[in-house]
């Protein structure tokens, strides 16, 4: 029994190979884009909606709000990155329910993957927002002796973000497979369903809590410069 | 190792061509629909609203023509009824105008009938009163009414004021004097009369007698201004007054006492 998809090598030339976490990966990106497209490319404007529209309408303007409530905005600039993860890591955890497919997110390579790009997008808007020294002072708060830990930290939360996601996915298949090896009629179909449940929370875990590191580098910025209003305000007063 | 490097390069590859890929044909169309959809619903509400104030304003102006309508109805109304009560006023005054000519033309022809009736009247009772009289006189004793009428002026004669005396003799010795009766007078109640007169004037008069048949029971010496006279001519004087009376209260009031009708 393979403890991950990466270890299914389909084809393999010099350094290059596709193993079957790319591969289903893909077939989920097909999914997800081909499925938003066919809706999409009919979208009206008007009272008159498809039912396809309402859901994604929905399922958008719901993802929208929230990253708002993360204390993110302006939301839709960071819709794109946040709700991909959050559609990403659901699809590939609900289609761990059919038989014969195996969740690319239960491969720590691509939870790593994932963590890596949350591990890059909050410097990267962390620095946007402040500016390379300000971004930097953060590691240095409260006091520069802080600055190991925060590094630790970072790197800690990003290694916590990829494993949880990893372990949780693929503990469900694992427990799945023995319990399927053990007691075949009932339990696995029990456990199965769990793992729907599981895979919808870790979906939405990885989201909130990139959707949070990110707020972190950016919502610092804008309390210091909402504290340094309120003295100038007072200075003047 | 359960971390393979190159699937995470191309896991992470993946994952970032995902993005692009569901900003172009999933957030990107929806967000724009949906913006499309607001704005389009935000036009229809401030076109709802723009119609809802036009609405309002043409209400308002409705309202205010209907009450300037209703002001100017009640102005005519007011002017209407002014008018009527003015025409009423007029007709009624003319009308009692009208009441009024016909009434004191009325008046007086039953004031000319009434003379005329009484006229008739005093006429005829005196010739049956004359009739009935002499009957009686003549039923009664031997002297005959003329005579006792006769009598009965010499007397009333004799009892004149010495002013109305001396006026009676200076005509009668002039002009002569008239005596008018209502019956002829026999040649010997004449010779009395003519008597008696010269007695009291204490010389000869002429005396012209003249019968008029108009003149009631009696005798009269009219004298210039003075006239002496017996007979039931004061007794018709009465009786016409009576006549008179009746007439009056059949006929009621005057209309120039009538009472003010209410306007």
């Amino acid at each position: 029994m393979d403890i991950s998809p990466d270890s299914v090598v389909l084809w393999q030339w010099q350094g290059l190979k596709l193993n079957a976490t790319m591969l289903l990966t893909w077939l989920n990106m097909l999914l997800l884009t081909g499925g938003a497209w066919l809706v999409t490319r009919r979208a009206r404007s008007d009272h008159s909606l498809e039912r396809r529209q309402h859901f994604l309408e929905a399922l958008v303007v719901g993802m929208e709000r929230q990253v708002r409530a993360m204390g993110l905005s302006p939301p839709r600039e960071f819709l794109p990155f946040i709700g991909t993860l959050f559609l990403f890591v659901l699809c590939a955890n609900l289609l761990a329910i059919i038989p014969g497919y195996e969740a690319p997110t239960g491969s720590l390579s691509t939870t790593t993957a994932l963590a890596l790009c949350v591990f890059v997008a909050v410097p990267l808007w962390g620095i946007q927002r402040r500016g390379l020294r300000g971004f930097l002072k953060l590691y240095l708060q409260p006091s520069p002796l802080m600055l190991p830990f925060n590094l630790m930290g970072e790197l800690s939360r990003t290694l916590a973000l990829a494993v949880r996601l990893f372990g949780n996915i693929m503990s469900g298949a694992m427990i799945g497979g023995i319990l399927l090896a053990v007691a075949p009629l009932f339990f696995p179909v029990i456990m199965q369903l769990f793992g729907l449940l599981t895979g919808t929370i870790q979906a939405y875990i990885f989201a909130v809590l990139a959707a949070v590191y990110i707020a972190a580098a950016v919502q610092v910025e804008q309390q210091r410069e909402t504290g340094d209003t309120t003295k100038k305000g007072d200075a003047h007063g | 190792m359960l971390i393979d490097w190159f699937t995470v390069g191309a896991q992470a590859v993946n994952f970032l061509i995902l993005v692009v890929l569901l900003k172009r044909f999933l957030y990107g169309p929806i967000l724009r629909a949906m913006e499309s959809r607001e704005a389009r619903l935000a036009e229809r509400f401030a076109e709802a609203e723009q119609a809802l104030e036009r609405a309002r304003q043409a209400e308002a102006e409705f309202r205010r023509q209907q009450q300037s309508l209703e002001e100017a109805r009640g102005e005519r109304l007011r002017v209407i009824e002014e008018e009527a009560e003015q025409r009423r006023k007029e007709l009624v005054a003319a009308a009692r105008a009208e009441t009024s000519s016909l009434r004191a033309a009325w008046l007086g022809a039953l004031h000319s009938e009434q003379e005329l009736f009484g006229r008739e009247l005093k006429r005829r009772v005196g010739r049956e009163v004359l009739h009935i009289a002499r009957k009686s006189l003549a039923d009664l004793s031997d002297v005959e009414l003329e005579q006792r009428l006769v009598e009965r002026f010499t007397t009333g004669l004799a009892a004149l004021a010495s002013k109305e005396r001396e006026q009676l003799a200076a005509t009668g010795r002039s002009d002569g004097l008239t005596v008018r009766s209502s019956f002829e007078l026999p040649e010997s109640l004449r010779s009395r009369l003519r008597n008696g007169l010269e007695a009291l004037l204490e010389h000869e008069v002429r005396v012209h007698f003249h019968t008029d048949s108009e003149l009631p029971l009696g005798i009269e010496l009219a004298v210039g201004g003075l006239k002496l006279s017996w007979g039931v001519d004061s007794y018709f004087e009465t009786l016409q007054e009576a006549v008179d009376e009746l007439f009056e209260s059949q006929i009621g009031t005057p209309p120039e006492a009538a009472p003010e009708e209410p306007a």
